[in-house]
């Protein structure tokens, strides 16, 4: 059984739904992610795990415990919270005690387990420091030993990278990658950060409007979305809308309004005559000069550079297509001799093969 | 640009500044001086003060210091109100901590209400509020009549409320309550409610979320309010000339008789100036306290 079941869970305030019949299961060890938009739900399910509110209906079981009724200081979890919480008053060796205190651990432990603590995320030079004598990094440290000093079986944490700027961020990462594998424990991360959860995670849970609407590896996320809404959300996407035309062997064609036929692998889920989404990576296209026909298993579009974005290692085209279909295409900037392989303007071909493409059915009305 | 604005910058702060100053000047740094000089000086035959210069000489003498020092009564009804006020300001901390948690923690919708029915009484009479604790606290009142009757079915003595000790601290606690809870509540409405979840999800119940986060957070707080209620409750005269008995007379009073009844001006300062020193040494004292230190910041 895994360490953590939710079951059927639904919070409802007033007519609005946060969390809506949410069923999934955190396995012991994992780095498991809630990634969604704001108002998604996911902040009102890690309250919910946390004990700081109750579930309108469902369950939550914790290592065959359930926790309904059971107030968070009983619950064998801690949270990181988005602005950490520091207690202002007391110092980081008082702040890391304080868990401690409340568990009535013998004081003889206490010293050692801090110490270990401010070891395990490199603070121990800090002990009497107070809260607002640390820098942004440091105080996460310090909010990561004191939620983790009484070893809980799972670690919430909720958006605790969002208050850094974009280095320290990545450098926080690695050191959460660290820590979890260091310390055994597991977590669960809420953020709205697509980036963090793919690089992060070993499991990620996409939510949108109160629902998990995918569940899956980083890779596969990322690769097989399996809805729209996911397909636009990880990442960039090309989402070409349109009606299944034809369905033979593993090969389909979608008629898509501007473009004509656009072939893809056959997806299960395909049905001849349904509406649905090609999702397309930017860097799984290909982008060229001279204008190729007939290559088998590739789709090819003549376009024109409408728009370019040069990022340094990559650059970013928007061709549009004669049908006037936008296409987002990226290529590395490998020329030699010219920084960029092509300028607006110029007519270019976008080619990719057919299991670049992902289909992705459009859900039945309701 | 800024050549011009650093010129202009010094009168606008003089026009900002200057009428609380001058303010300042004519109705507190004077009269203290005036009063200090008049500890100095000889009562006149009549009352009042004898005149300054006598025989081109400065008329001045320390004499007006040693009923102070010499006089037992003096001294005891000194610190009989350094009691009361003492217990004044502990009992409004003990009732508006209550008081202004439960504001804080109501929804926002309601928080003004709340905070404006605190100040409501401000908007009738202070004589008016305190004569009508003369009813509820007269004989012929229910909570005078169900504390008797129910001291009677214990076989105890009956007792007065009005005119004593008990009927004057009422009184100050309940003139004095407001300045509590309001700098409680601009306190406690600052704290992040994040740091209560994190009590409780650190293992601690919510009693002890309260003893060890929001109470010791709060102390700049306390010493706020006990500094709002116990200097004025110290130097205040209506409250126990209208409810307190002889026994219960405070300093206030007694500085207030000299002026008005004795007309011994001089004894009169110097009582004034040993309450400011007093008060001061209070407001001295909360402001010690409540400094801003290492741990905490606002």
């Amino acid at each position: 059984m895994a360490l953590l079941e939710i079951r059927n869970l639904v919070r409802r305030f007033g007519d609005y739904t946060a969390v809506d019949d949410i069923s999934l299961s955190v396995e012991a060890g994992e780095f498991f992610t809630l990634l969604g938009p704001s108002g998604c739900g996911k902040t009102t399910l890690l309250r919910m795990i946390a004990g700081f509110d109750a579930p309108d209906g469902g369950r939550i079981v914790l290592d065959g415990v359930d926790l309904a009724g059971v107030p968070p200081e009983q619950r064998a979890v801690r949270t990181v919270f988005q602005n950490y919480a520091l207690f202002p008053h007391m110092t980081v060796a008082q702040n890391i005690a304080f868990p401690l205190d409340m568990a009535n651990t013998p004081k003889a432990q206490v010293k050692g387990r801090i110490d270990e603590a401010l070891e395990d995320v490199r603070l121990t030079d800090f002990a009497s420091r107070y809260p607002h004598e640390l820098s942004g990094g440091q105080r996460q440290r310090v909010a990561l030993a004191r939620a983790l000093v009484t070893h809980p079986k799972l670690l919430l944490l909720d958006e605790p990278l969002s208050a850094l700027d974009a280095q320290l961020r990545e450098q926080m990462q690695i050191e959460l990658i660290n820590l979890q594998k260091e310390v055994g424990i597991t977590f669960i991360y809420v953020t709205h950060d697509q980036a963090e959860a793919l690089a992060l995670s070993h499991r990620i849970a996409v939510m949108n409007r109160g629902r998990v609407e995918q569940m899956d590896e980083p890779t596969r996320i990322y690769s097989y979305p399996t809805s729209r809404f996911v397909a636009d959300f990880i990442g960039t996407c090309n989402l070409f809308d349109g009606t299944v035309a034809q369905i033979a062997g593993d090969g389909m064609v979608l008629d898509v309004p501007g473009m004509g036929a656009v072939k893809a692998r056959t997806a299960p889920d395909a049905v001849l005559g349904g509406r649905g989404t090609i999702a397309l990576r930017p860097e799984k296209t290909r982008v060229s000069a001279e204008i190729v026909r007939g290559v088998p298993d590739e789709n090819h579009f003549k376009g024109t550079v409408k728009e370019l974005l040069y990022m340094g290692g990559v650059t970013v085209y928007i061709v549009e297509t004669e049908g006037g279909v936008r296409i987002e295409t990226m290529l590395a900037n490998s020329a030699i001799g010219r920084p960029r392989f092509f300028e607006v303007g110029d007519a270019v071909d976008v080619a990719w093969r057919v299991d670049a493409g992902h289909f992705v059915p459009e859900p039945a009305q309701g | 640009m800024s050549s011009a604005s650093n010129r202009k910058l010094p009168l606008s702060r003089w026009l900002i500044s200057g009428p609380p100053l001058l303010y300042l000047i004519l109705f507190f740094a004077i009269p203290t001086l005036i009063m200090v000089i008049a500890a100095f000086r000889q009562p006149g035959d009549y009352g009042g003060l004898a005149p300054l210069f006598e025989d081109g000489r400065l008329n001045l003498t320390l004499d007006n210091f040693t009923p102070f020092f010499t006089e037992f009564l003096y001294t005891a009804i000194f610190l009989k109100s350094l009691l009361y006020a003492l217990i004044t300001t502990l009992a409004c901390l003990v009732m508006a901590y209550p008081v202004a948690l439960l504001i804080t923690r109501s929804p926002k919708k309601w928080r003004n209400l709340l905070v404006l029915l605190v100040i409501l009484p401000f908007w009738s009479n202070f004589l008016i509020r305190v004569y009508a604790w003369m009813i509820i606290l007269g004989p012929q009142s229910a909570l005078s009549k169900g504390i008797n009757v129910v001291l009677g079915l214990l076989g105890l003595h009956q007792v007065t409320l009005l005119y004593s000790a008990f009927a004057v601290i009422v009184g100050l606690v309940y003139v004095h309550l407001p300045f509590m809870v309001l700098p409680l509540y601009a306190n406690l409405e600052k704290h992040d409610p994040a740091l209560l979840d994190a009590a409780r999800d650190l293992g601690a119940g919510k009693w002890q979320s309260f003893w060890r986060v929001t109470f010791p957070l709060s102390l700049p707080g306390i010493y706020a309010g006990a500094a709002l209620v116990f200097i004025p409750a110290l130097g205040i005269f209506a409250v126990p000339d209208i409810l307190g008995g002889t026994e219960s007379l405070m300093i206030g009073n007694v500085i207030k008789q000299q002026f008005l009844e004795s007309r011994d001006w001089p004894f009169g300062s110097v009582l004034s100036i040993m309450l400011t020193v007093a008060a001061l040494a209070a407001a001295g004292f909360a402001a010690w306290l409540g400094r801003p230190r290492r741990g905490r910041h606002a």
